[in-house]
């Protein structure tokens, strides 16, 4: 058998189609060891928790299982692939409505007292780094523990952050 | 660059392993299954060696028989097994019908043994009675259907 390693993705991808099972796990196989990690920052970078990403990332790759005999050797594995992984990304956020929900949320707790559109009105005013921290910690109810992992400061700074950005956003400075 | 959680690559890589290759006692149950309750339907249409589990109108073997008794055991073995394996490709996933596939002398085998086997305990005589062209037809109708499904479904239809 042909080293797996110089076939394309393409390539792989017709092993894996049409394959004895051995060989088309074979070429699965080579298939996530080039793609998985590329496939797992793009979710990261969307989902911002990495259990809803461990989760995603399953789905996309029993989605690429299940959908093999759709894919078309004239197309670019990697768009195909990426198609995948965006489309699970938006069906998660579609589901659960999950923004406009949880929005509504994260001013209930800390800002109860404050008008809800004006609320909104200071959060939409927040430079793009306060929003996701805000997001991260209240919207993705990520721990700071996880928070300091992915924006790779440590968990001390981001409370004092958090905090000061709550303060600022109660007494509408932004 | 995020690394990906080992532990998700080892569940990844065997959900896939899993599917691809099935366990052979499953599968081996699956088709067992299907090919008995498949059987129970055509030796009603088209007795096997005058094996007839319940009266219908239609009967094939007297349409077969028009050929002459070499084609109608070719022709009864090709439905007989043609049939059961038609309703597993239609009802198993695609993963299983390739590792069938792949192992289709195994499978054949099993599905084969089994009727003859069925047909001998219900008729002693039979395996004097027994004809190479109805084990002619049945192994082609095995391994065609199989094959070609399993080409046909690699690709969507």
């Amino acid at each position: 058998m042909k080293d797996l390693k110089h076939l394309t993705a393409e390539e792989l991808m017709l092993q894996y189609q049409t394959s004895s099972p051995d060989a088309a796990y074979l070429a699965f196989n080579e298939l996530y060891l080039r793609y998985s990690a590329r496939v797992y920052s793009f979710l990261m970078k969307k989902m911002r928790n990495a259990s809803e990403a461990d989760d995603i990332m399953q789905k996309v790759f029993l989605k690429i299982h299940e959908s093999k005999h759709l894919y078309k050797s004239q197309f670019k594995f990697e768009q195909w692939l990426f198609v995948i992984a965006r489309t699970q990304v938006l069906d998660f956020f579609r589901a659960k409505s999950r923004y406009e929900k949880r929005l509504q949320k994260i001013a209930i707790p800390e800002v109860s007292n404050l008008e809800e559109n004006n609320f909104d009105l200071n959060l939409h005013s927040l430079d793009q780094d306060q929003r996701e921290l805000l997001e991260m910690k209240f919207i993705d109810e990520l721990s700071y523990q996880e928070i300091s992992k992915i924006l790779n400061k440590s968990e001390v700074s981001l409370r004092k952050s958090v905090s000061r950005l709550l303060m600022k956003l109660k007494v509408g400075e932004v | 660059m995020n690394q990906v959680p080992e532990k998700l690559n080892e569940q990844i890589l065997s959900m896939v392993h899993d599917k691809l290759k099935p366990k052979l006692s499953t599968l081996l149950s699956k088709v067992f299954f299907i090919h008995a309750l498949t059987a129970v339907i055509t030796l009603s249409l088209c007795p096997q060696f005058g094996f007839k589990l319940f009266r219908l109108d239609i009967n094939l073997m007297h349409s077969f028989m028009g050929f002459g008794m070499p084609i109608c055991n070719l022709l009864c073995g090709l439905f007989f097994t043609t049939t059961s394996a038609l309703a597993t490709v239609l009802i198993l996933n695609r993963d299983e019908i390739r590792a069938i596939r792949f192992q289709n002398i195994l499978f054949s085998s099993f599905i084969l043994l089994s009727s003859i086997g069925f047909f001998l305990i219900m008729n002693p005589d039979l395996f004097l009675e027994f004809s190479l062209m109805w084990l002619l037809g049945a192994v082609l109708g095995l391994i065609s259907t199989f094959e070609i499904s399993n080409r046909v479904l690699a690709y969507q239809v």
